[in-house]
């Protein structure tokens, strides 16, 4: 009867732990206040910045998504879905595939890759003719296979 | 009702272990404070005083008192007085007392050298905690009847909160670490009085800065007034409950 | 505070050297009532090696360009008020140029342009002395600069918003560069390097701003003296470079979340001698670093002293004073690659009979909780809980979670006197 009723209690409790706990979703970055995981500074800028979640739902934050790359090449986490800051709509993060890349001192990234994303082909500077990339282009151009 | 009060104070501030429990607690509370030089170091270990001591030695007592008392008891209730208005008056005295004992011994130091908003906090939760033990205690001791196992089952709760409890959580976030659980964590320490004391009082030291941006979720909760009136909200059932429990079993109780 | 410096020397030698052969160098007044009233025309007439002395006034000007060698001097600190227009005060485009003696204020803030009070660009053999710097987006700004000389400069800003905030000293891609006797408040960094090798600052103080007091990324051989950095986001960040020495130096009250007094990732042969770590959430956080020579400094009162994460190897942590610090020692290994040796541990309560000074028992400063939250952050909840505290004291004296080869063999038994 004791033992019944401390299983059935248990059960409920997990169940509400977990209906709380795995209701992951895209978390904006606080500026100013959140550590980039990869190298532990204040992510400050908010034209960049990158966002990984995790396969289990935990949230990945970098000032950079030269930070992401980094951390992806060194631990290799596995993911569900990659984000960044687009460099024309800053604070928003968007899913890495709907941005266009440029690599150009131009834009001076945090961590020193010079890597911007933009929500818009239109608002990249086009004086200073640089190739826009894809994501994907993106992560070869890094070293990241 | 209020007389009987009275009687069981009067009777309780001439007991030689509440005059002890206040004694120790004016030792701790007062010297630690001539012994450390910083102030927030002093609130922290005041800290562990109300949260383990305090829990500790007001249950093991509200037992020891109602068993001892039982005789008594027996006798009160062949007068016209009603039943639940016996648990109420042994509630309330036992509930002076203690609380008394605490504010003279803990509270006034506090007062005096640390006037903050931490030790306000740490106030209201060694309040809050004596009530919730008491509480307990009363509804385990009337609900068994044999005094040894009576006290047996006080002691084992006091580790089930104070230390096992924590164990189980530490041991649930291991397990389940690659998850983001923290919101059910927070959740799960809700159900412990002493944790919801605890993490509380952190929050409004600088010491919750060591929590780092892991605790991010935490300090958002218990930081903001409505987590701290869900928390104190959470005390004020863990008390009210357990006592009302008791009284229920009191009055249908073959004595 | 005057700075007596070899550069100092060698830029005049070099100034003086161009200009006798003219021996024509003149000097221009600037203000009102002289010849000149504003300084952009001055600049205009001025031959190379000229000096504009400018007299006390406001000057309501921007984007002063530079172009030529000249000597730009303020007599009584005029005043050169951009008016928070989007845009630099000076813009040096030449070697061997002077800025002294200004009050330059309201540069305004731009999301597009990192705007500056003064912005090299390029340039060797230049000076930027004595001036105060009020409310500007970015204080001073170096790009491939060499062989330059920023000194008693005072840069304040009053910025909220770390996205609306620029640093006070600002250098990228440069060499040989001297910042010393400066003070920057208000600004996201009170300085920042970024590729720059070979530079020295010293005697700088760096308080309040948004999120570093120095900021270093890929610099090498650069080292950092004497200064003070207090209240700031962060202290200081060293980064992805070698060959840093960091000496006496103060860093304290960076209290916070994310907070630490130094942070050090990716670097290697650095030295951190005689520095004071006070008040800080982490005095040192230490991610991937090598060979290191932590000696003689005094961490006191911090949440946690040292943080050395495991991948940090052949690092030698000697002769510095632990003192009331809540943590000591926190590592997220179960492996320690990094020597340990004769640190005075305020925590530690060992005796010693031989009256060597040094404690009899080993000591083992590694904290638990911290490296329990390392693995599991949500466990952080669990801070002061008794459940953890037990289990802190079963583990100094059974390690199994902690390294237990991280011990300090020789504790000190008294403080030493640095």
């Amino acid at each position: 009867m004791l033992e019944s009723k401390f299983i059935f209690l248990s059960t409920v409790l997990l169940v509400i732990t977990f209906a709380i706990g795995c209701s992951s979703d895209v978390e904006p970055i606080a500026f100013g206040k959140d550590q980039c995981n990869f190298c532990r500074m204040t992510i400050s800028n908010p034209k960049f910045g990158a966002e990984l979640i995790t396969d289990k739902g935990r949230i990945l934050k970098y000032d950079a998504a030269e930070c992401m790359i980094n951390h992806l090449k060194k631990d290799a986490p596995k993911y569900r879905q990659m984000l960044a800051i687009a460099y024309d709509r800053p604070r928003e993060l968007f899913p890495v595939d709907l941005l266009h890349f440029v690599i150009t001192p131009h834009y001076r990234s945090p961590m020193g890759a010079n890597l911007a994303g933009f929500e818009s082909v239109t608002s990249i500077d086009e004086s200073i003719g640089s190739k826009v990339l894809s994501w994907q282009e993106v992560e070869r151009e890094l070293g990241l296979d | 009702m209020w007389k009987l009060s009275y009687y069981i104070l009067g009777d309780l501030i001439k007991n030689r272990i509440i005059l002890g429990y206040l004694l120790f607690l004016s030792v701790v509370g007062w010297g630690v404070f001539f012994l450390e030089s910083q102030p927030e170091k002093a609130l922290l270990v005041l800290m562990q005083v109300a949260l383990m001591a305090v829990p500790l030695i007001v249950m093991v007592f509200a037992t020891i008192y109602y068993y001892n008392s039982r005789e008594f008891i027996l006798l009160i209730l062949t007068q016209p007085i009603a039943r639940s208005a016996v648990i109420k008056s042994f509630f309330a005295g036992l509930s002076c007392a203690f609380i008394l004992s605490f504010l003279i011994g803990i509270g006034l130091p506090l007062v005096l050298f640390y006037p903050s908003m931490e030790s306000f906090y740490l106030i209201i939760s060694g309040l809050m905690l004596s009530l919730v033990f008491i509480a307990i205690a009363l509804y385990v001791s009337i609900k068994v009847q044999d005094k040894a196992r009576g006290m047996g089952v006080v002691l084992l709760l006091w580790v089930f909160f104070a230390f096992l409890y924590d164990g189980f959580l530490i041991f649930f976030m291991y397990q389940f670490s690659d998850y983001p659980i923290e919101e059910g964590v927070l959740v799960l320490t809700l159900f412990n009085p002493i944790d919801i004391a605890r993490i509380t009082i952190i929050m409004k030291t600088e010491a919750s800065a060591m929590m780092g941006l892991s605790g991010a979720v935490f300090r958002e909760f218990f930081g903001s007034s409505k987590g701290v009136l869900v928390s104190l909200t959470i005390l004020v059932i863990w008390w009210v409950l357990p006592f009302v429990l008791a009284g229920k079993i009191f009055s249908k109780k073959d004595m | 505070m005057i700075v007596v410096s070899k550069k100092i020397a060698a830029a005049l030698i070099i100034v003086l050297g161009c200009a006798l052969p003219c021996a024509f160098a003149k000097i221009l007044p600037v203000g009102p009532g002289e010849r000149f009233a504003e300084i952009t025309p001055a600049v205009a007439a001025a031959h190379a090696f000229d000096t504009l002395l400018v007299k006390k006034a406001t000057y309501r000007e921007h984007t002063i360009i530079i172009n030529k060698p000249l000597w730009v001097m303020g007599e009584g600190m005029p005043v050169i008020d951009a008016r928070n227009k989007e845009a630099d005060i000076f813009i040096i485009m030449s070697d061997s140029v002077f800025i002294e003696g200004f009050v330059l204020s309201n540069v305004g803030v731009s999301y597009l342009n990192e705007y500056a009070a003064v912005k090299v660009r390029k340039g060797r053999n230049g000076v930027v002395r004595n001036n105060t710097i009020k409310d500007c987006y970015f204080g001073i700004y170096l790009e491939y600069a060499r062989d330059y000389i920023i000194s008693n400069n005072d840069i304040v800003a009053h910025t909220k918003d770390e996205s609306s905030a620029g640093n006070a000293i600002h250098v990228w891609k440069a060499n040989n560069i001297e910042i010393a006797y400066n003070s920057a408040t208000g600004h996201r960094d009170g300085i920042y390097f970024e590729f720059v090798d070979d530079s020295k600052i010293h005697h700088n103080v760096s308080f309040n701003n948004l999120r570093y007091g120095l900021h270093f990324m890929f610099s090498n051989r650069d080292g950092y003296f004497f200064n003070e950095f207090t209240d700031n986001g962060a202290g200081v960040a060293v980064m992805f470079s070698k060959q840093i020495r960091m000496e006496e130096n103060l860093f304290a009250n960076n209290w916070g979340t994310a907070s630490y007094g130094l942070l050090l990732k990716e670097i290697s042969d650095g030295e951190i001698h005689k520095n004071r770590f006070i008040q800080n959430t982490i005095g040192i956080l230490a991610e991937g670093a090598n060979r290191l020579s932590i000696q003689r400094n005094q961490f006191t009162q911090n949440g946690t002293a040292l943080d050395m994460k495991g991948n940090c190897l052949d690092n030698k942590v000697t002769h510095n004073n632990f003192l009331a610090n809540t943590f000591e020692v926190v590592t997220n290994s179960k492996y320690n690659n990094n020597e340990y040796n004769s640190n005075y541990w305020s925590l530690y309560s060992g005796y010693d009979l031989d009256r060597d000074g040094f404690g009899d028992l080993p000591y083992r400063p590694v904290n638990l909780f911290a490296k329990i939250t390392n693995e599991i952050p949500s466990a952080s909840i669990m801070l002061h809980s008794f459940f953890v505290n037990i289990l802190e004291l079963s583990e100094r004296i059974f390690p199994e979670i902690i390294p237990e080869e991280l011990v300090d063999k020789k504790p000190r038994m008294r403080p030493y006197i640095l």
